[in-house]
């Protein structure tokens, strides 16, 4: 198979990977998070407000060193097209 | 409906692909030209030429909103106005360049149509909550707010960030919009099918001339207003996650430059992702300085020929679409 068409291939399960996480962080902040009860209301909303961003940072956190990683171990490491 | 919408479908796709080569021949004659700088022989081709898109959308949606019902009329008014503010802006870029953050500060706007539809008519432009799998309406509402302006300003830039090469705006804007079209059919939400069913017949009219070789460069009014539409019917039909997945090829390449180079900036002063060869084959620059778009990453060191890049993003958004589309039948089915 042609290089740029397995990374393509390899860029899509990266995509299925990163929404089924961002599915699974949107589940635990809404069946979680939002459900937990704290006495304090305006406490109770900076715990949700801070979990919440938190876990998109994460995911977003994941989501770039899945990139940086990908290019450096399959991309920058392949042989030049010699031309 | 379905006549009508097959009606106003068939007269974007007509406007588009007559009025198409005659703007190309206008911008010749005005010199309004790009250099097609992926081809040895470095080709000028007419450029802004996506002004046929907003041409015949704008067709299809008169159309739409003069058979329509009451309620059908507002939305398509809304998702005319948005897309129109976007074409303006990209024209004023195409001929007056626009810094980064001044461009992207500009299609903010394009969320202003709708929102003050939705405060004169609540009932029938619902903004707020999206749906997603699993588990149902997100409780979001201050933060909805917070990010409802990059709705459209963010799909708008992101198409036009990944608008690099030959075809790839008419083909991967067409596969997303061909999936929210089923999305939005298999959530039973048929004026967002017919809106899609719109810019898909633009695009499919468009794609012969700007499919490689280019014989027409679309412009930011192009990228801009497409992306636009698709941000613009994703928030008025409530088709939000479909479109996110839809557009994940699009999204992933403007993150990774927005994450690299810190911000928002002219692409024209970032360090170049790729270079090209004599033969047209494209390649990674190497430079640690240049960001890692989707096109560096699936040309690599040992390179590819842009019509090769163009089908691999091709791949990748057809398995977005279907991501999508399994996103949709696990939302209708909750």
């Amino acid at each position: 198979m042609k290089g740029c068409n397995r990374r393509a291939i390899e860029l899509s399960g990266i995509i299925g990977v990163l929404w089924a996480l961002l599915l699974l962080i949107l589940t635990i902040i809404d069946r979680g998070i939002l459900a937990v009860q704290i006495g304090d209301p305006f406490l109770r909303g900076i715990f949700r407000v801070a979990t919440s961003f938190s876990l998109i940072g994460l995911w977003l956190y994941i989501w770039w060193n899945i990139t940086i990683y990908y290019y450096r171990r399959r991309v920058a490491t392949e042989r030049t097209s010699g031309k | 409906m379905f006549e009508m919408g097959l009606i106003a479908s068939a007269m974007t796709a007509l406007t588009t692909y007559i009025s198409t080569p005659l703007i190309a021949r206008y911008m010749r004659g005005k010199g309004h030209i790009g250099i097609d700088v992926h081809k040895p022989s470095r080709p000028k081709v007419p450029t802004s030429c996506g002004l046929s898109i907003v041409i015949g959308l704008s067709t299809g949606c008169i159309l739409v909103a003069l058979g329509g019902d009451y309620v059908l009329k507002v939305k398509i008014i809304a998702l005319l106005s948005s897309m129109l503010i976007a074409a303006a802006v990209g024209l004023i870029d195409d001929f007056k360049v626009l810094s980064g953050t001044v461009k992207t500060v500009m299609t903010l706007a394009t969320i202003l149509p709708i929102i003050v539809l939705s405060r004169m008519y609540p009932d029938i432009i619902v903004l707020g909550r999206p749906e997603v799998p699993i588990i149902g309406r997100l409780r979001l509402t201050i933060i909805y707010w917070l990010l409802l302006p990059l709705a459209i300003a963010g799909p708008a830039n992101a198409v036009n960030m990944l608008e690099v090469l030959n075809g790839v705006m008419p083909i991967t804007c067409g596969l997303a919009t061909f999936g929210m079209m089923l999305g939005a059919a298999i959530l039973g939400r048929w004026d967002g099918a017919i809106a899609c069913a719109l810019l898909l017949s633009a695009l499919m009219a468009y794609l012969p001339y700007n499919k490689y070789p280019a014989k027409v460069f679309s412009g930011d009014v192009g990228s801009l207003s497409v992306g636009a539409m698709i941000g613009a019917i994703a928030v008025i039909f409530k088709l939000e996650i479909i479109a996110m997945a839809a557009l994940s090829p699009h999204i992933m390449n403007a993150f990774y430059v927005i994450a690299f180079v810190r911000g928002f900036k002219e692409h024209r002063l970032i360090p170049r992702p790729t270079k090209v060869l004599g033969d047209g084959t494209i390649i990674d620059s190497g430079d640690p300085k240049a960001p890692i778009t989707l096109v560096r990453m699936l040309a690599g060191r040992e390179g590819a020929k842009e019509n090769e890049i163009v089908k691999a993003i091709a791949i990748i958004e057809c398995s977005s679409v279907l991501i999508a589309l399994s996103l949709a039948l696990l939302t209708s089915i909750r």
